[in-house]
This record gives structure tokens, sequence and C-alpha cells, in this order.
């Protein structure tokens, strides 16, 4: 066996030297037999013309031994090959439009599984990443609630530490922002660790060395700080020698030990440097790591061999009850436990994974309605063949030199589409990932992985091969089957007779077909529109602020930036030195913009003389620091009262702004201008104190576009010590523009201090919906090209038939058929089972909607006007595809046509 | 050549073997050989000669390689490869049953019929 595949690939690949060699053979056996004949006395001539005459008809004789070779497998795939590839060129359209459907299909499928692969498919790239947990501080607000994933405090994070026996080691991790004093100031994420974090995920050094237990263990006591190896290249270009270099992070000096491997952002995502837990002290607020219902890092853990989730999460319950009624606050309502969760599942957004499952299989029906467009094309093709099938077959070709023969051509046809679909990938990928949202924060403590890259590595492809094959058999298959079913001689006698034919019956395959092709197009644009009306409601919303002509920056001076600076003092410069710019016409200043929340900076603990106590302590009320000119700004109408303006600067009365939803919920039916709230001045440090309303304003989307609008209190940030703090400019033309002379005033004010977070409110907008937003965008792309797609096939099926049926209808006509009959005739063969494919289809679009319920806002997944605007446009499609092979049927003329006959 | 006997469907196949088992040999050595051996009384096509030791090589049974024949011509020279041996000694059993069992079928008397 293995002989004869090793003699057919020398056959298949020297095929030039074998004919060389097998010329050579027979020419001397010739003259071998002539030397022969002429040693017996035969006179040459005539011995050489008995030499040659032995052999009989040569090239007849050399098939013969070529077949015996094996040759004929071989040869007859490359013949039939080059058949295909000249068929083909005589009808660029027909290979166009396959080819085309084939790159969209094969390229969209595999776009879009390069960009979720990653995000479902692979495992992490860390050391066994299936035995690493997450575990949580799990709040139930009652026993019926669903769990609600929380972060540690550190002293509690000690007590579980202690108790627990599931896990061989784990590690605590939190992200945070500092500037980097080292020439141009930037702003830069890192992420406090503990000592056991590299070690437990395997991540060991590109250069220098990793923490260990030794630096993390005194507070406030280890300097050191590992660089991830894009802020190495991108800062210190590369140079190795930056191990034992002293570099200034705010006002603080650390010593670089060590550069994480390429590619490694932290559990925190884009992580620029990393610095021991017990650091955090001198860049956070408050003692950190004192502080028990501080809730503010991760825990990720490794569990021990033979050790399972199910027995760390009952361990993991217990020992949280045990913690919880150590730590318990007096005012603290209700219990709260632990949980542990698998890390791979906690790290994707579930909506983002939900919205990439749904895009994924969108892909897979555009294949899929583009492989029946194909086989549908084939299988016209093969009836227009049939006489020449029946010729071949005649002539004594086998079933499967016939099947052979049509598959060629699907084969033929998906892999070039296969090659170019990736390469249609590898252009589109990118700009699709481009389109994927942003996210960071998860459930406690854990950022959602989305790194936004689409990569095209050997996984990719070989998915792509994988599509490309399966698509070519599938397709072809049906075809060549049914070709190869026919019989010989009917065809032979009259090719018309068995063809043409408008009932379900004879054409009841392309029927079927274009039936399964319009069922999956409706489905996919009937989501497609629910997905567009939805987002259309979110972004034509009213958030409550106008956000266009504003940018927006960030800068933190103070505690990581500055020493001695007051902050307020600092607002104050700044404010004034932007307000200086050209085209700026107003600016104000928030602790973050509207849609980058949360960021309340403290809790109000009561209203006139009640202080809240117990369960819901701070009612939900969102405390924000504005200074004047931030409502102004943002455009945010004051109701009732006044806003902030001059008289709420440095030591003037304190005062403080309530929303609307505000004042209905905490003063019923009463003028809450007056009343008085109680805010303290940071979420763990006392100095509460009652402050009068001054205001009433608008109500704010601060949370998110799609969330209503909270209880939110205004107080002056001109008399706040927080140091970080957002800037709001309102430009009188692109707010871009003014960027550079932005950062040149707050350099002014302070030449150290890093602005970051630039972008305009639009964009802020932007990003805020971008997960239904990205969603609906490849959706509808997809829908389209569906719905293009399907329109090609009922074209084709249709006018193909009309070719077939022209006698029939030229008859017709002769006879008096009225030209609206036959195109009557025509368009019903085409709407019935477009029809019939639409109710499937909305049907199954009924059912699917609810794989979009969790991207979809301010719209049901039954909605009428959706379904109905799928329908409709799916029918017109359908019926323009129709009409025009239809209008050709009507303008057939019957004495050209019967004469042709 | 027209009293040459058909050969049965088959044995040209183990002829050749047969002609090869003793000698490297080319192609139209092979059949002189055959030829020699049956005293001019079968005679080879030179057609189906070439298609059958192709197919012989095909199915590994023999192995070629080019060297210079007797004349100094370039010719390929064929030998058998161990299959072709047990092939050979196959056909050849098998061949010797069928030539006996044809002639005790052709030498049958009437008194070997039993009532």
């Amino acid at each position: 066996m293995m002989a004869r595949l090793r003699d057919s690939f020398r056959v298949l690949f020297g095929r030039a030297r074998f004919e060389r060699e097998m010329d050579e053979e027979l020419r001397g056996h010739i003259e071998m037999m002539t030397a022969d004949l002429v040693g017996r006395g035969v006179p040459r001539p005539e011995a050489t013309r008995r030499a040659r005459a032995s052999f009989g008809a040569v090239d007849g004789f050399k098939q013969d031994a070529r077949d015996a070779r094996g040759v004929e497998w071989t040869d007859a795939v490359g013949r039939e090959l080059r058949h295909t590839v000249r068929s083909l060129r005589r009808s660029p359209g027909y290979a166009a439009v396959a080819l085309l459907t084939l790159a969209i299909g094969i390229g969209g499928t595999t776009a879009i599984f390069s960009l979720i692969d990653g995000l479902l498919f692979r495992p992490l790239p860390f050391r066994e990443p299936d035995r690493l947990l997450n575990l949580f501080v799990a709040a139930h607000e009652s026993a019926k609630d669903p769990v609600n994933p929380f972060p540690w405090s550190y002293p509690k994070y000690l007590a579980m530490q202690r108790a627990v026996t599931s896990y061989e080691a784990m590690a605590g991790f939190s992200t945070s922002d500092a500037n980097l004093v080292e020439g141009e100031p930037e702003r830069v994420r890192l992420e406090f660790v503990s000592g056991d974090y590299f070690r437990l995920l395997g991540i060991g050094p590109a250069l220098g060395r990793m923490f260990t237990r030794a630096d993390d263990s005194i507070t406030k006591a280890h300097p050191v700080v590992v660089l991830s190896h894009g802020l190495w290249l991108r800062r210190f270009g590369a140079d190795s020698a930056v191990i034992g270099r002293i570099i200034t992070l705010g006002t603080s000096r650390l010593t670089v030990v060590g550069i994480a491997p390429r590619g490694f952002g932290g559990l925190s995502n884009g992580v620029d440097l990393w610095l021991p837990m017990m650091m955090s002290p001198v860049f956070e607020y408050g003692e950190i790591l004192v502080e028990a219902q501080n809730h503010w890092f991760g825990v990720v853990a490794r569990l021990k061999p033979g050790a399972t989730l199910a027995g760390a999460r009952a361990e993991m319950a217990t020992v949280g009850r045990q913690v919880d009624s150590q730590f318990r606050g007096s005012d603290q309502a209700v219990s709260w436990s632990a949980t542990a969760e698998p890390l791979a599942s906690i790290r994707v957004d579930p909506a983002i994974g939900q919205a990439s499952w749904v895009l994924f299989a969108a892909t897979g029906v555009v294949l899929l309605i583009g492989a029946i467009n194909l086989a549908n094309l084939l299988l016209i093709r093969a009836n227009g063949r049939r006489r020449e099938l029946s010729v071949r077959a005649a002539l004594g070709a086998g079933r499967g030199a016939i099947v052979r023969h049509v598959m060629m051509e699907s084969v033929l046809l998906s892999a070039v589409g296969g090659l170019l679909g990736v390469g249609l990938a590898r252009l589109a990928g990118p700009a699709i990932a481009s389109l994927g949202p942003r996210s960071a924060g998860g459930p406690g403590g854990v950022s959602y992985l989305f790194d936004g890259t689409s990569t095209m590595d050997s996984r990719v492809l070989l998915f792509a091969l994988a599509a490309t094959v399966v698509t070519g058999l599938a397709v072809g298959l049906w075809p060549a089957w049914r070709a190869a079913q026919q019989p010989v001689a009917g065809s032979l006698h009259d090719v018309r007779v068995t063809t043409g034919g408008g009932r379900i019956g004879r054409w009841g395959a392309a029927q079927a077909l274009v039936l399964a092709e319009a069922s999956l197009a409706v489905a996919l644009v009937t989501g497609a529109v629910l997905l567009v009306r939805s987002l259309s409601k979110l972004t034509t919303l009213d958030l409550g602020f106008r956000s266009e002509n504003v940018l927006t920056f960030r800068v933190s001076p103070g505690a990581t930036g500055l020493a001695g600076q007051d902050p307020a003092q600092f607002r104050i410069l700044a404010l004034a030195a932007l307000r200086t710019i050209p085209g700026v016409e107003t600016a104000g200043t928030d602790l973050c913009p509207p849609l980058e929340g949360p960021c309340a900076g403290s809790v109000v603990i009561g209203v006139d003389d009640q202080i809240f106590t117990g369960r819901g302590l701070n009612r939900g009320i969102s405390v924000h620091y504005v200074s004047p000119g931030f409502l102004e700004t943002l455009r945010i109408p004051v109701v009732a009262g006044r806003g902030f303006d001059d008289r709420d600067g440095p030591g003037m009365p304190r005062a403080v702004l309530v929303n609307e939803n505000a004042a209905k919920r905490l003063w019923p039916g009463q003028n809450p201008i007056g009343k008085r709230l109680r805010v303290a001045t940071a979420y763990f440090h006392g100095g509460d104190s009652a402050i009068a309303v001054i205001g009433v304003v608008g109500n704010v989307r601060y949370a998110s576009a799609d969330q209503p609008a909270a209880l939110d209190v205004y107080t002056p940030a001109l008399q706040s010590g927080f140091a970080r703090s957002a800037f709001l400019i309102r430009t009188t033309g692109n707010p871009l523009g003014i960027v550079e002379a932005a950062r040149k005033a707050i350099r002014s004010v302070d030449p150290d201090l890093p602005i970051y977070s630039v972008r305009t409110m639009d964009e802020i907008g932007r990003i805020a919906t971008g997960r239904i937003r990205f969603a609906t965008t490849l959706l509808s792309a997809f829908a389209a090209m569906a719905l293009l797609l399907a329109a090609i096939g009922v074209y084709g099926v249709l006018a193909y038939s009309v070719t077939e049926r022209a006698r029939e209808i030229a008859v017709r006509i002769a006879l008096g058929a009225e030209r609206s009959e036959v195109i009557r005739l025509v368009l019903r063969q085409g709407m019935t089972p477009i029809a019939l494919g639409l109710v499937i289809g909305l049907g199954g679009a009924l059912a699917g909607s609810r794989a979009l319920q969790g991207l979809l806002y301010g719209i049901e997944p039954g909605d009428p006007a959706s379904f109905g605007a799928g329908a409709l446009a799916l029918g017109a499609a359908g019926l323009l595809a129709s009409w025009l092979p239809a209008r050709r049927a009507a303008g057939l003329d019957p004495n050209r046509v019967l004469r042709e006959e | 050549m027209a009293d040459t006997p058909e050969l049965l469907q088959g044995t040209l196949d183990m002829l050749i073997l047969k002609a090869v088992s003793l000698a490297p040999m080319h192609g139209y050595g092979i059949l002189l050989r055959i030829q020699q051996f049956s005293n001019d009384s079968l005679l080879i096509q030179q057609g189906s000669l070439y298609p059958a030791v192709y197919r012989l090589e095909h199915q590994g049974l023999l192995s070629s390689e080019w060297g210079t024949s007797d004349n100094n011509r370039r010719a390929r020279f064929y030998q058998l490869t161990a299959a072709g041996r047990r092939r050979l000694k196959e056909e050849q059993q098998g061949w010797l049953r069928l030539v006996d069992a044809i002639g005790a079928v052709m030498n049958a008397r009437p008194a070997d019929l039993r009532p």
C-alpha cells in the first residue's frame, strides 16, 4: 500500500520525468528489437518498421502504461482541474459571485473567530490556568438575592487566608494609577500585588526578578517596582541597565528589580508597573491595610492538587461567615459570606461573551446562506451540463468520475474562496477589533478581559481551513450526488423534457434552498433591526446633560503628585488658566466625568437631624465634588435655588445641591431649599457636618446610559481636599483643538503634572455604549450580507428557470396570455418559497431574540415593529430579485423564441 | 502467430515475475526470455508487456533501476522485490493446482463415471 502511494506521488510530482523515462525505455526497446532483426538478416528499414509495428498505436499504448502506474487518478484530477478552471473562466460572473460569497462567509467567520478565540476558547496564559480561582466576599442583600461579588479588605483577607485549606497559594491584586516623573511626566497604571502573585500565576521575569514574599512583608518598607515590558520599551528604550535604577513615582523613589515578560498586563489588564501590596498606603488615601470595611482588592488563588471547586466553595461559605462575624460593623444589617469562581469564567464580561456568541452565530448564518447559494448555483450548472454528463456516462465514465467532475468545481471554488476569506479576515480583523468595547471593571476587583486584538495565528488558520473544507464538501456533495443519480438515456434523448418546470417537484431542491435562505436571512435581519432600534433608543436618550463640544481630562496632584499643594487652590488656578484659552466657553471640575464612574468620594450619612443607620447606609446617594462652571459646561439645568459660584469658594459657608430625584425622595412634597444634609468627608473618615441645600438641579445619568439617574448630591470642589479631579471644558469649536493649550495651562500651574484620560464627552458616550454599538454594527453588516446573498440566490434560481422555460412562456404569450399574467407566474414561483421562509424565519427569530436580551435597551425581544421591519426588508429584497427575471419573461418575443427551437 | 495460444488472464503477470526472478532484466529482455522459455509458442504483445510491468512496479512487486544493456544501451532493469518473490511463489502454486485440476478434468475417461 505504501509502495503504491509513494509511486503515485512520484508519478504525480515527477510527471515530466516519468514521461521522459517511458519514452526512453520504449525507444530503447524498439532499437534493441531492430538490432536483433537486422542481426537475423532483415534489412534495416524493414526491421525498424516491424519493431515499431509490434507496439501498435504507440499513444494508446502509452495511455495503458500510464494507467498501470496509477497515473490515471492523478492525471485525471489534473485534467479535471484544468477543465474546471477553463469552464469557470468562461463564466466569470458566476465565478465572481461564488468566490465573493465564499470569501465573505469564510472571511467573516474567521475574523470573528480570531476576535473571540482569546475571549472564549483559548486557555488563560498562566500556569495550569484551570486550577486558578477568584475569591470574593459575597454580599447578599437577602438570602434570596443573587450573590453580589465584592472585593476584600486587608484584615478580612488575612483572616480568610489563615482559615482556608483548599489552596496551595493565594495573592491579592488591585489597580491604581500614579504619575511617573521621569522626563515627560506620564500617568501610569499600576497594580499592587502580594508577594506570591507572580509565582502563583507562573509569570517569570524577562529580566531581573519578580517579587517574592520577602518584598511584601512590612508596611511601607519595600520601595521596589517591576516594570511591564511595554513601559520598559517605551520609557527606558529596553535598556537592561534599568535594573537597579531608581525611578520616581509620584513622590516616592523606587528601585527597579525586574521586567515582566512581553504581553503580560496583570490581572487588571494594561498594567505599566507593579508594586508590593505593602506599599499601597504610600499611594492611597487612608490606612487601607488596616481598615476592615475598606474592600478594595481582588484575590486569586490556586487550588491544591485534589481539591475541587465545589469543596472550595463550601469552605469559602463557612470561612466567609466566620470572617464576617469577626469584623461585623455595628450598623451592618445583613450577613456576608464568601465564594469562589474559576478565573477563566470571571474574566469574561458576560455581555461581551454573549455578544461574541451572537456574532459568531451570525457569521455562521451568513456562511450557511452563502453555501446554500453556491449549492444552488452548482445545481443549476449541473442541470445545464446534464447532456455533457450523460455523454460522459454513456462513454463509460464511472459514477465516481462524474462525482469527481462535479465536486472539483466546488472544491476549487471553496479553496480559492477560503484563501480570499483569510485575506479578508486579515484586513477586517483589526478594524472589527477596534470597534470592540474596552471594558475594565468586573466584579470583585477583577478586570474583564478584552484586549481588542485579532490575531492570525495557527489556531485561526486551522479554523479557516476547517470552514473551507467543510463548506467545499457540503456544497459540492449534493449536486454531485444528483448528477450521479441521473439516468443516462433520458437525458440524452431530450434535455428539455427533464429540466424546466415551476411546481414543487423537480425544482423542489432549488425552492427548498431558497426557502432556507429566506428564513435564515429574515432571522438575522430581524435581530439586527432589534439591535439598531435599541441602539437608537440608547443614543437619543436624554442623559440630562449636553455632551457636544466638551473636552474632558483628568489630573491627580497631591498624594501621588506634588506634596504640599492645596488641591482646592490648584483647581482655582488651573480653571483660571484654562478659561483664558481662546475658544473656551466655560470650564469646571468633578471627581470624574459622567458615564465614567463610579467616583463618589464620600457618603451622605444623614438628612436633617436623622442619621442613617443599618441597611442601605447611604440610601444609594452619590456625592459629587464640583466647581463653579461645572453645571454650565454640561448644561445641567438649575431647577430651583442657585448653582455654585464665587460664594462657594474656600473658607465660605458649606452648601450642597441635590438633583430632582434626591429632592423628591428625601423631602417628598416639601421645598428642599434650606434643608440640611450630613456628608462624611471620605468613606471611612469622619468629620460629618450638616450642610444647607441651596439649589435643585436636573437629573443626570452618571453610571451608564442604560441606567436611570440615581440620587445625586453636589458639594463644592473648591472646599474639598480630594486631590484628583476631572476637568470639563466647553469649547466653541472642535474640543480636541485645545488639547495642547490645555496641557500647557495645567503645566503653567504645576510643571510636573501630567493630564490623562483626554477625551471628548461625545467619545465617552460612545465608549459607554460600546458593547451594544459593537454588536449592532457587526450584526447589521452581517444581516445586510445575508439579505444580499439571499436576494442573489432568489435571482439566480428564477433567472435560470425563466431561461429554461422560455419556450413554455413563449407559447403562453403566443396563445394570448397577458404580460401581467406572465409576471405573476414568475413572481409566484419566486415569492412562494420566500413567504414560507419568512414565516419559519420569523419564528426562529422570536426564539433566537432571547439571546439578545442582555444587549437590548428599552425594547422587548419580541418587538413587533422590528419583526415587521425584518419581514418587510426580506419581502422587498425578494420581490426585487424576482421582479427582474419576471420582467424579462414578460418581454420574451414568442416569434423569436419559438423559431430558435 | 495465428496459432499462438491465448494467454489466460493474469498469467502474463506471473510469466513476467518468473522471467525477472532469474536475473534483473529490461523490458525487451523479458519479452525474449518468455519467448525463449516457451519455445516461441508464447509471443507477448509489446503493447501489453509494458503496462503489465508498470503495474507490477506500481504494486511494489518489481523494482527498477537504470543500467546498461549488453550492447551498451541505457535501459531500465527490473528485478523482483521481496513481495514480488512471495507473489511469484503463490501464483506458481496456484497455477500448478489449476493445471492439475484442469488436466484431471480433461483426462477423464468414461470409466471414471460413477452411476
